[in-house]
């Protein structure tokens, strides 16, 4: 059950390039996106080993049983609240993001809602789906997509095109006072932990989280890459100038011998699918969270056939979104994925404070409480 | 129950898409005309721009010398009008999807070329990978050559400027997505590939390269320098180095070439450029100097330096900086600002040290 | 008794009752010729007859297993009507078994062959299908559970596992559905399949049809159920994943590289039959400069002529296609081979040149329905041959990037469906994945 964890890391850390977080990164690249990246390294880590360990305390729940379960209720449905209007807007904005990006590379001339609501459905079919499923698929896509991410990486760090002394330049500024937005930005990449909040319900009692060493390295891999290359493929001061900077980037490498020969269409398949995994997982989710906020909610993995209730739950998802594209533009996308940057980057140490509080007041006085909460917990779900 | 509501769901599926698709960009490949190469020349007044398109004209046939091109040029202030113009001159949707070479007249570079590269970005059906070259004397006419070997229409220039094809090492490559990086780049500046008209008429003539400053054009090297810069700057393989040594031509076909570049320390820095190429005679006489290698290749070491420093200062002097020297200068000092400036004010007599280690791996199939 | 029997058969003249008498015993029969076989004489007619012993005839009653007291007249008329002969001595009545196997040996495989794997392949005869299995599967653990389905052919059906493997839930939830079953002539395992599946698994079997002995041995020692009917020669597996689907027991027959080899490939056609159509149309009309200049060109030249639509192209050549794959399911061995040659190829080279359809896309067509034969397993095989329209459908609106989404929402949906309580699409790994389903039983 424990790779299930680290493919959330994975795709997670991937879907930030939807997220503005490269772009953002390079337009503060002499502002302090350096520094930032590099506290990011050693924060994230130490967030993701300390988040995990929070979770595993509280064996096969997830986040709103461990609310409901600790917190007065009034508490626990305003941060429950909370948590379900932030996942659900991650999933819009990438999937505004990316319906956008499609929109300029792939369907020009396409009215552009009509690939966002296909991009909708889509989620709202993924996000309807039971834990369980979500998790398998998840497992299947990200394995058909592995080839096409080695591809990608491969072709930008061993193409000749790539200026290594431009990277060393830009480098170079890391000395520069670091940004919060940079930060919270860089942050990002590390967020693939805090899908535990619904998927600790899957972590079976007495798991112990092995090989936690992957996630700084194949973060700190993924930020490199989402930063870097650009730059090494468009210079420090070229850089700046492109919106679509990782698709452009990714039409900047050729495969003169590959049956698709602009890396651009490699890039567009790909971000297909980790949009719609990344939509999926935050839709479903922000659905498990939400469902749980009524009294009489009991949470479960599995649900086959699937109720009406994720279907209604999803479906206002998709129709916010459709709204939002409605009303959004390039920048006002750009304006909101900061701010969901900064909130998403606060409700992650926000989480770590509450569960070491629940720990500490909640846990220790009543040793019993510890071992038969949990249990009763599980035997429900 | 279901069932029936699915059907009539099909139904009026397949109803409603051949509504919509008249309204998310379908068309058949057939009712397009691909782009395949564009070329950019100054107009007859001095605010138009002249708009070269070559389109292609597809047959079934693919044959030596069958491929059949349009050529479609017009003039107006600016390259989107112009395109907008030419749409109204054929019969099918442009398409830019396949516009692999863009050619700009020399004309055009002399005048400065920032504002007609600007185009080519915001176009998202441009390709960052299509080839940029510089078209002697002007775009229109190298694109109005009808090459007797090409296949399929483009596919020569294509091929030419590619590895796929030949590969010369007087033909350079530069790529769209490097031509705006460089127009951009601190401490580093522009090249671009000559292409002229054979003299038959019958093929491209790609040996010279061309390079520019942030602004316009400055400087054009010949077919020997041109080589010499691939070596030295892009690391070109196949590539042959020529000096005549006791008045008897000696030629070594490069197999591999490795480069160094070093700056000296102190408060005005001096370029020492190592170079270590290994390769293969392919002309010598016999038993040359004895058949000691060491010899021949120390010779040609001092011959192909000279060679290298010559072209070193004239690039210098012309002001430009392809191989960015000043880029590599920064990166060595992370990027400090007070390092750049004083690079600027260096690089107009700077001095350059050309160290070359040239290594004959075998002699051909004789001694 | 035999008042009783002809009232209830009251028209049925090949039944054949009679009161026998041989000096001794007077003795009632009743059976039906067409049903029973030889035996019969072997059984009673003999002993009871010329070699008549009374104390040796009332021992055979007791000991032969085929001898069965049959004392509830209600019980009559089936024991009848599955081939048992009935007899009435000294006021008490015996079955004697007695039906007719046509079957006595085992068939060939025919829609899954295999090179140099076994040849045999379930019959329709339930006993000697049992007996297959049992010769294969030779341990103790074989349990073998029988059940009637069907009002009016009351089929016999055997549930079959290897109790020390099988998942109990699993076959909680098959006697369960079992139970519910409610069908008047089961003949064939496909009925059997649509009663035990929910309604929503309208595109992809989730139950494996199987007519190889070996495969459903294979099958069971990975714990797996297998349903045997009688009167029809596949056996019904499950639960099963979508990679028993693409599997095929040559696989596990060949050397490891080879079967990797055709594994991999296999997948690959599956993915090409599914999008090349899909793909074709995306290409030629949203975005043809995915692909390298030439094929843009091929395309674009061969496309010339073409006057539809690139969707309604391919709708010409599919339609064809499909057409000539059902009539020669329909038609005699001996006629099959003309018609393939007519249609494929005959009338694919005149439709390309009289410019109704471009050569790509014959190219096209001829890749998606070989690849759809590759697929080991025929109702998977359909599956996949409806699925490539929705991809159709999806690429006339939304071009390459349409495929794209609804390849993922056709991942989701696969690894939604479940076969009785497992997921259909998963990667398995460590007993881990057992339990949170074992929690998942409880609730």
């Amino acid at each position: 059950m424990v790779r299930y964890f680290y493919y959330h890391v994975i795709y997670v850390g991937l879907i930030n390039i939807m997220l503005f977080v490269p772009y953002t990164l390079i337009q503060n690249r002499f502002h302090g996106a350096v520094p930032a990246i590099v506290i990011s390294i050693f924060l994230g880590t130490a967030l993701a080993y300390v988040t995990i360990s929070l979770y595993l305390k509280f064996p096969e729940m997830g986040l709103p049983e461990i609310l409901n379960t600790y917190l007065p209720r009034t508490l626990a449905l305003t941060l429950i609240l909370l948590t379900t209007v932030l996942w659900f807007s991650g999933g819009m904005l990438v999937i505004y993001s990316y319906s956008r990006t499609i929109q300029q590379f792939f369907n020009p001339d396409m009215n552009p809602y009509l690939f966002s609501s296909l991009m909708i459905a889509a989620a709202i079919w993924g996000g309807t789906r039971c834990t369980r499923t979500v998790q398998f698929a998840q497992e299947i896509v990200l394995f058909a997509c592995a080839p096409l991410i080695l591809a990608l990486i491969m072709k930008a760090i061993f193409s000749k095109w790539l200026s290594w002394d431009a990277i060393r330049i830009t480098a170079g500024y890391v000395k520069t006072m670091p940004s919060f937005l940079s930060l919270a930005a860089a942050m990002f990449v590390f967020a693939g932990f805090n899908t535990l909040a619904v998927f600790n319900r899957l972590v079976p009692a007495d798991t112990k989280i092995r090989f936690r060493w992957i996630i700084p390295v194949f973060c700190t891999l993924i930020m490199l890459i989402s930063f870097f290359v650009p730059i090494g493929f468009h210079g420090t001061v070229g850089v700046g100038q492109y919106v679509y900077i990782w698709s452009i980037t990714a039409d900047s490498m050729i495969m003169e011998y590959g049956f698709i020969q602009r890396v651009l269409y490699v890039f567009l398949l790909l971000f297909t699918a980790l949009t719609l995994m990344f939509a999926m997982n935050t839709w479903h989710s922000a659905a498990e969270f939400l469902k749980s906020c009524h009294p009489k909610h009991r949470p479960k993995t599995e649900q086959y056939p699937v109720p009406a209730s994720n279907w209604w739950i999803n479906a206002s998802f998709g129709g916010l979104t459709l709204l939002y594209a409605f009303w959004a533009d390039d920048s006002r996308n750009e304006w909101t994925s900061h701010i969901w940057l900064y909130a998403r980057f606060s409700a992650d140490l926000l989480a770590v404070v509450v569960f070491s509080l629940i720990l500490l007041l909640k846990l220790r006085p009543k040793q019993q409480n510890k071992q038969t909460v949990p249990k009763s917990a599980s035997s429900d779900s | 129950m279901i069932s029936k509501r699915k059907i009539i769901g099909v139904f009026f599926l397949l109803a409603s898409v051949t509504l919509i698709l008249g309204g998310c960009g379908f068309k058949d490949i057939d009712k397009r005309f691909f782009v395949v190469a564009m070329g950019i020349d100054p107009g007859t007044r001095k605010d138009l721009i002249k708009v070269t398109l070559r389109l292609a004209i597809p047959s079934s046939k693919i044959e030596s010398g069958e491929a059949k091109t349009e050529l479609e040029s017009l003039e107006a202030p600016t390259i989107a009008e112009a395109i907008r113009r030419i749409k109204s001159l054929v019969d099918k949707e442009l398409d830019f999807g396949h516009c692999r070479v863009i050619l700009f007249g020399k004309e055009t570079l002399e005048n400065g070329v920032r504002e007609s590269t600007n185009w080519f970005l915001r176009r998202r059906d441009i390709q960052m990978v299509a080839y940029v070259g510089m078209a002697e004397p002007n775009a229109t006419d190298v694109l109005q050559l009808k090459p007797q070997s090409e296949r399929y229409p483009g596919n020569s220039l294509i091929l030419s400027f590619g590895s796929e094809g030949t590969e010369s090492s007087f033909i350079l490559t530069e790529y769209l997505f490097d031509w705006t990086r460089r127009l951009a780049e601190t401490g580093t500046d522009g090249f671009l590939p000559v292409v002229r008209v054979d003299k038959d008429k019958n093929s491209y003539q790609i040996d010279k390269v061309a390079f520019l400053d942030k602004q316009k054009l400055r400087l054009c090297l010949n077919a020997t320098e041109t080589q010499l810069f691939n070596i030295s700057a892009k690391k070109f393989r196949k590539s042959i180095i020529s000096v005549p040594i006791e008045n008897v031509p000696i030629v070594l076909a490069l197999s591999s070439v490795r480069t160094h570049i070093d700056y000296s320390k102190g408060e005005i820095p001096e370029i020492t450029l190592r170079l270590r190429a290994t390769g293969m005679l392919e002309e010598s006489p016999s038993k040359f100097l004895n058949g000691n290698n060491r010899v021949i290749e120390q010779k040609i070491e001092k011959a192909f330096n000279d060679q290298v420093e010559t072209l070193l200062y004239k690039i210098r002097d012309a002001g430009v900086d392809p191989y960015g020297f000043g880029l590599h200068y920064l990166s060595t000092y992370f990027g400090d600002h007070k390092m750049w400036e004083r690079w600027k004010s260096a690089y107009p007599t700077i001095k350059f040290h050309v160290k070359s280690r040239i290594v004959i791996e075998e002699t051909g199939l004789v001694e | 008794m035999l008042e009783q029997i002809k009232q209830l058969f009251d028209e049925s003249t090949d039944l054949f009752t009679e009161t026998l008498d041989n000096g001794y015993w007077p003795m009632e029969i009743a059976y039906f010729p067409a049903m029973c076989d030889e035996r019969i004489k072997d059984g009673i007619l003999i002993p009871y007859s010329y070699r008549f012993d009374p104390d040796e005839f009332r021992r055979m009653l007791h000991s032969n297993p085929k001898y069965e007291r049959a004392d509830n007249p209600d019980e009559w008329p089936n024991l009848l009507l599955k081939g048992y002969a009935l007899i009435k001595l000294e006021e008490t009545c015996y079955s004697f078994k007695s039906d007719r196997t046509l079957y006595t040996q085992p068939d060939e495989t025919q829609l899954e062959s295999s090179l140099q794997g076994p040849q045999s392949a379930f019959t329709e005869d339930l006993e000697l299908n049992a007996y297959l299995l049992r010769k294969r599967y030779n341990v103790p653990t074989l349990s073998v559970e029988p059940y009637e389905k069907g009002s009016l052919s009351r089929t016999a059906i055997f549930v079959v596992y290897d109790r020390k493997l099988v998942n109990p839930s699993v076959l909680e939830l098959l006697r369960k559905r079992l139970d519910k079953v409610n069908i008047e002539l089961l003949q064939s395992t496909g009925q059997l399949i649509k009663e035990l599946t929910d309604k929503n698994h309208l595109f992809f079997p989730t139950l494996l049809q199987s007519e190889r002995p070996d495969k459903v041995a294979v099958m069971l020692s990975r714990g797996k159920v297998a349903v045997l009917i009688n009167g029809s020669r596949f056996a019904l597996l499950l639960p099963v994943r979508l990679f028993d689907f693409m599997h095929a027991m040559d696989d596990d027959y060949e050397s490891f590289w080879i079967s990797r080899f055709l594994i991999v490939m296999r997948y690959v056609a599956v993915l090409l039959t599914i999008v090349l159509p899909a793909a074709y149309i995306g290409i030629v009309s949203y975005n043809p400069e995915i692909f390298r200049i030439q094929l843009a060109f091929t395309i674009d030249g061969s496309r010339a002529g073409v006057p539809y639509p690139s969707f309604i192209e391919v709708f010409i050549m599919l339609f064809m296609i499909e057409a000539l794959i059902e009539a020669s399911i329909r038609l005699p061995k001996s006629v099959g081979s003309a018609a393939t040659t007519v249609g494929g190829l005959i009338l694919g080279q005149a439709a390309q040149q009289a410019g109704l359809v471009s050569s790509i896309m014959i190219i096209v067509t001829s890749v998606v329905a070989i690849s759809n034969y590759v697929i080991p397993n025929h109702t998977f095989s359909q599956a996949i041959r409806l699925m490539k329209y929705w991809f159709i459908l999806i690429s006339m609106i939304y071009g390459v990037s349409g495929i794209a989404v609804l390849f993922f929402a056709l991942i989701v949906y696969l690894c939604h469906l479940r076969s009785f309580g497992e997921p259909y699409l998963a990667f398995y790994g460590g007993q881990n994945d057992q339990k949170p389903q074992s929690a998942q039983r409880k609730s």
